[in-house]
């Protein structure tokens, strides 16, 4: 046990993954960086350098940079899953998501069932997500809600250093395709985070925070804000309780319906636009199985629905931050 | 690299195979029996069945939305898959499929593909299993002309030789994109694009069942040894239209009954074994009537055979998914 | 007279290794309002844990500081106490020199972690004021958990003397140690460890399954200047499979809060924090094989009741049971097979965690038990 940041979990489970099974290999666009140059190699470990080290450890065998070329390399992962390989493969981004989407969509997510469950397909789509870091449209957005979407993929979005590395080690371990976002503003984050291997399983909410008067569910580097809201509201002796569904796909209806009966007030963060994002979905599920618990409507806090804009003074305004999720409490209280 | 006598009758039942059981698909879509849509695959034949014989069981295959051919091609056994194109319980893929997503990995066929370029990448993939876990294996991409222009193509193509993957890239192209030609699609050379890369290419009569099987071995030999990967440009024509509701009116009537009748590969074949002699025409008569009963038998119990129970149908979307636990 | 005599300072405590802050959950006694000692003065709460805070002496509550909902850091000044003769002016005097928000380094003994090492065997030790010259007492948890189920105690009785909180192996921070199993096994494994720690002999202390172990190491191995066992294993009846079943079985929130309401009288002190760490420990590779061994071998069917009364008749020092009278995982009536002269003590509205549930009561035995066998 020692506290770790966020970058330095995944780094570690990585590791343990490839050391404990010779199938897993990890590719992307310069997981090393420096392949085919003079100079330093393994020069990046990655755009965030989360996979820094691997190379040292695992050779070129098993961790390969590509070219810039999503479909030619996401899709490799899933034949590589087909034929008895454990790809954990990443793009940079998950805005590239738009160059490569069919292999992931129509290919990986669908051979299971098109095949009558007749093969497996694990691997691990790891990317990027997120707003905050002045990026713009491009390189800034949660699509979680579009991989959600889609029956076949399961979906993750780790909040802290410990998540990160137990459900990255359970994404590497499960049979199925698996979308792993993390949120790039998180990496430096700190935790507490154990030394030895543990997976953590998919479709279980981690209980942030117990309250009785209001739940709020928040995904990624929403569930900070939201534990910041609650701390600020605590001071006013308002208790609320914070739940991190930790995956999307598989979804923890269960305890998000049970914090729905316990409290009678919802409140939803979602950094994905406002659209058939996770809000919309949460909601959904909470109108229709425990209407008769909610004391006040169901509240929402997203960004517009915009594209994620550049200029820091707009970029700020776009996320949901404390002050906006404090609001949505007190809105959701005002109700009697 | 020659065909023994064996290979060759192997290959010619093959053929025989694939076109009874295209021809009868044919006739079961044109009775509407086949729920969706069916790309057939008759007229092509050498191209599959010269291919999957330079292959071994251990190797894999990636098709594309024709892939009746290569899959009985590379071991698909006719019964389950006739049922599965009927939409039936007792189908390959349980009838969850249909006819473009039959596969069946025991065989090394990854799956036909909905997604013209969507097979290459995948491709890849397996080559790249091969290469890591060294199995020696190789892994084919059966592509059509339309998908030589897609991006996934020219990105595997690139990748196959930045990872020198043990990978044979198959063009099969039949002249139509859909109901456009390539020749009107296509700019430039196949076999040149491959050559633009470094790849080693050349372009094959895929009329001709021994061109077909002879570079293709000549490729997985390259590939085995670590020398990389290869594109066969194979030129081929297809009997039916794009698909089973393709009236194919694009294509004069007169042109057609002479490409029947004059460049048709399985007649080819048997002219060319039965006058240099290796197979006398009475055994190949035998095998005719043999697989026109197996055929026969297919789409009989095809036709008898279950739907699927519609509690089958929230099944194997994933190995295990835990929801509301 | 001195300020530390009359007025006495309440201060956030610090429960475990990680607390660092605590908030107010409630005050019992309002300003102005009298308690005697051991009376609940306030129930403050962190994210991970809850419980009372007594007075250490009788008095009235003459300020508080810090009200309900608010947090401070521990060690911090909360409260002041002190007899009526005390003016409001000695207590402002008193407060002008005690900033309420201080850190207060020694909000109790300091405590540290570190394994230890012997042969193969390693296990992590959570020492409570290591440099303290006093008899050493060692504390041995049970099946499952890990030295957090000492929080309210390991500090308490640090007092003048070390207070070792040994990890079993394969649990807490020790590493998994698979094949080590029966309670005879992992005895023998830890003697040399206790022998290290501590040359000079040691009062030891066990609940439950490192109860049997405690016993076990007290009837041969250690020099034992007391023995203190909690709700342990192998006195009575056999442990509730159901329990056993269910913490090897639970692999998500529901079932394993299920699970641990089992162990305690009110289901409310099993926090979502406690549920997460027992969860996330046995999702660490090698938890779940480790556990069922363990389980096999002592705690399914009499396993742990094999050599008890022998080891009994071979104690020759003080011996303490604690029980809780509700306890629902080794029934309290095992208590009844504790020898003549030892002293017996069943907790009330406590079930198989009285060290937890009932701190300050089990505490204050405990102490009084280490002083008479000094």
């Amino acid at each position: 046990m020692g506290r770790k940041s966020f970058r330095a979990a995944l780094n570690e489970a990585l590791h343990q993954e490839m050391k404990a099974d010779p199938r897993v290999v990890v590719f992307g666009e310069d997981v090393t960086g420096g392949t085919g140059g003079d100079g330093e190699q393994d020069a990046w470990g990655g755009a965030f350098g989360v996979t820094k080290g691997l190379l040292g450890a695992y050779g070129r065998e098993r961790v390969l940079d590509t070219p810039i070329t999503e479909s030619a390399f996401v899709g490799a992962a899933a034949g590589a899953a087909l034929t008895g390989l454990r790809p954990v493969v990443e793009i940079m981004f998950v805005d590239f998501i738009g160059v490569c989407l069919d292999q992931v969509m129509n290919q990986a997510a669908k051979f299971r069932y098109m095949f009558g469950g007749k093969t497996r397909c694990p691997m691990v789509l790891r990317a990027t997500f997120g707003a905050g870091a002045r990026s713009a449209s491009q390189h800034s957005q949660a699509l979680y809600p579009i991989f959600t979407h889609i029956p076949g993929l399961k979906v993750v979005i780790p909040s802290t250093p410990s998540d990160a590395k137990g459900l990255l080690i359970e994404a590497i371990r499960d049979d199925d395709p698996v979308v792993f976002l993390e949120h790039k503003m998180l990496y430096d984050e700190q935790g507490e985070v154990a030394d030895q291997s543990y997976a953590v399983p998919f479709g279980e909410a981690r209980i942030v925070r117990e309250g009785p008067d209001a739940a709020i569910f928040a995904y990624g580097r929403m569930v900070g804000r939201a534990e910041a809201a609650a701390a600020k509201l605590a001071e006013e002796g308002i208790n609320v309780s914070v739940i991190d569904p930790r995956t999307t796909s598989p979804l923890d209806t269960e305890t998000i319906l049970e914090f729905t009966e316990e409290t009678g007030r919802v409140i939803i963060v979602d950094e994905a636009s406002p659209r058939c994002g996770m809000a919309a979905d949460i909601s959904s599920i909470v109108a229709e199985q425990a209407f008769g618990a909610l004391r006040a409507p169901i509240l929402k806090v997203t960004p517009p629905h915009t594209p994620v804009p550049y200029a820091p003074s707009l970029e700020d305004a776009y996320l949901p931050d404390a002050a906006r999720i404090v609001d949505a409490v007190r809105r959701s209280l005002a109700h009697r | 690299m020659q065909m023994s006598r064996e290979d060759l009758e192997r290959a010619y039942r093959t053929m025989r195979t694939i076109r009874a059981f295209e021809t009868n698909v044919h006739v079961e879509a044109q009775a509407g029996r086949v729920p969706g849509s069916t790309h057939l695959y008759a007229g092509q034949e050498a191209v599959a069945t010269g291919v999957c014989m330079a292959l071994g069981n251990g190797d894999h295959i990636v098709s594309t939305h024709r892939g009746h051919g290569h899959s009985i091609a590379k071991g698909c056994e006719v019964g389950p898959m006739m049922a599965e194109i009927l939409g039936k319980e007792s189908g390959t893929c349980k009838g969850k499929g249909g006819s473009m997503h039959i596969a069946d990995l025991n065989v090394g066929m990854l799956g036909a593909n909905g997604i013209v370029g969507g097979g290459p990448p995948l491709a890849c993939g397996a080559a790249l299993t091969a290469k890591t876990l060294k199995t020696g294996s190789v892994a084919v991409a059966f592509s059509g002309d339309g998908a030589v222009n897609q991006g996934t193509t020219a990105e595997s193509l690139n990748l196959a030789m930045v990872w020198n993957l043990p990978v044979i890239f198959v063009i099969e192209d039949n002249g139509w994109g859909e109901a456009t030609s390539s020749e009107f699609a296509t700019a430039g050379d196949i076999v040149m694009r491959a050559q633009g890369y470094g790849m080693a290419a050349e372009l094959v009569d895929g009329l001709s069942l021994s061109n077909v099987y002879e570079s293709t071995s000549a490729a997985v030999t390259r590939a085995r040894a670590g020398e990389g990967p290869s594109l066969l440009h194979m030129k081929t024509e297809r009997f039916y239209g794009h698909f089973n509701g393709d009236v194919d009116t694009y294509r004069s009537e007169e042109s057609k009954r002479v490409q029947r009748h004059e460049r048709d590969c399985l007649t080819r074949l048997r002219a060319t074994l039965i006058k240099s002699g290796l197979i006398e025409e009475g055994t190949l008569d035998a095998i005719d009537a043999e697989v026109e009963d197996a055929i026969d038998a297919a789409v009989k119990a095809a036709r008898a055979a279950n739907e699927p129970d519609p509690a089958t149908l929230e099944t194997d979307v994933y190995v295990s998914y835990a929801e509301g636990n | 007279m001195n300020d530390t005599d009359r007025i006495v300072p309440i201060t956030m405590p610090k429960w475990g290794m990680t607390m660092t802050e605590g908030k107010i959950a409630a005050w019992h006694v309002s300003e102005g309002g009298k308690a005697e000692a051991g009376e609940d003065l306030l129930d403050v709460e962190t994210d991970k844990i809850a419980n009372a805070v007594e007075a250490e002496k009788g008095g009235i509550l003459r300020r508080i500081l810090v009200h309900e909902g608010q947090s401070a850091p521990c060690g911090s000044l909360i409260a002041v106490m002190a007899e009526a003769a005390v003016s409001d002016e000695e207590i402002d005097e008193f407060l002008g020199g005690f900033a309420w928000f201080e850190q207060d380094d020694e909000a109790g003994p300091s405590v540290m972690e570190e394994i230890v090492e012997i042969g193969d065997l390693r296990v992590n030790v959570v020492t409570a004021n290591g440099g303290a010259e006093g008899t050493p007492l060692v504390l041995l948890h049970g099946f499952g958990a890990d030295a957090s189920a000492w929080m309210f105690n390991q500090q308490a009785l640090a007092a003048g003397r070390p207070v070792h909180a040994i990890e079993l192996p394969s649990h807490g921070n020790s590493p998994m140690a698979p094949g080590l199993a029966g309670f005879a096994e992992i005895a023998d494994a830890l003697a040399p460890v206790i022998k290290h720690l501590m040359p000079d002999g040691a009062h030891l202390a066990g609940h439950s399954l490192g109860g049997r172990i405690a016993l076990r190491l007290a009837a041969g191995a250690v020099d034992a200047r007391s023995l203190t066992l909690i709700a342990p294993a192998g006195l009575g009846a056999d442990a509730n499979e159901d329990f056993i079943k269910g913490f090897l079985n639970a692999e998500r929130r529901r079932p394993m809060k299920t699970t641990l309401q089992m162990l305690v009288a009110d289901p409310a002190a099993i926090t979502s924090d406690m549920i997460e760490r027992t969860l996330a420990y046995k999702r660490l590779d090698g938890a779940d094989a480790a556990l069922r061994a363990i389980a096999e071998a002592n705690l399914m069917g009499a396993a742990a009741a094999e050599g008890v009364a022998e080891e009994l008749s071979a104690l020759t020092r003080p011996l303490l049971v604690v029980w809780g009278r509700e306890d629902a995982i080794l029934p309290a009536s095992g208590a009844e097979a504790a020898p003549k002269g030892a002293t017996v003590e069943l907790i009330d509205a406590a079930g198989h965690m009285p060290q937890m549930e009932k701190s300050g009561k089990v505490n204050d035995l405990i102490a009084a038990h280490l002083e008479r066998a000094e």
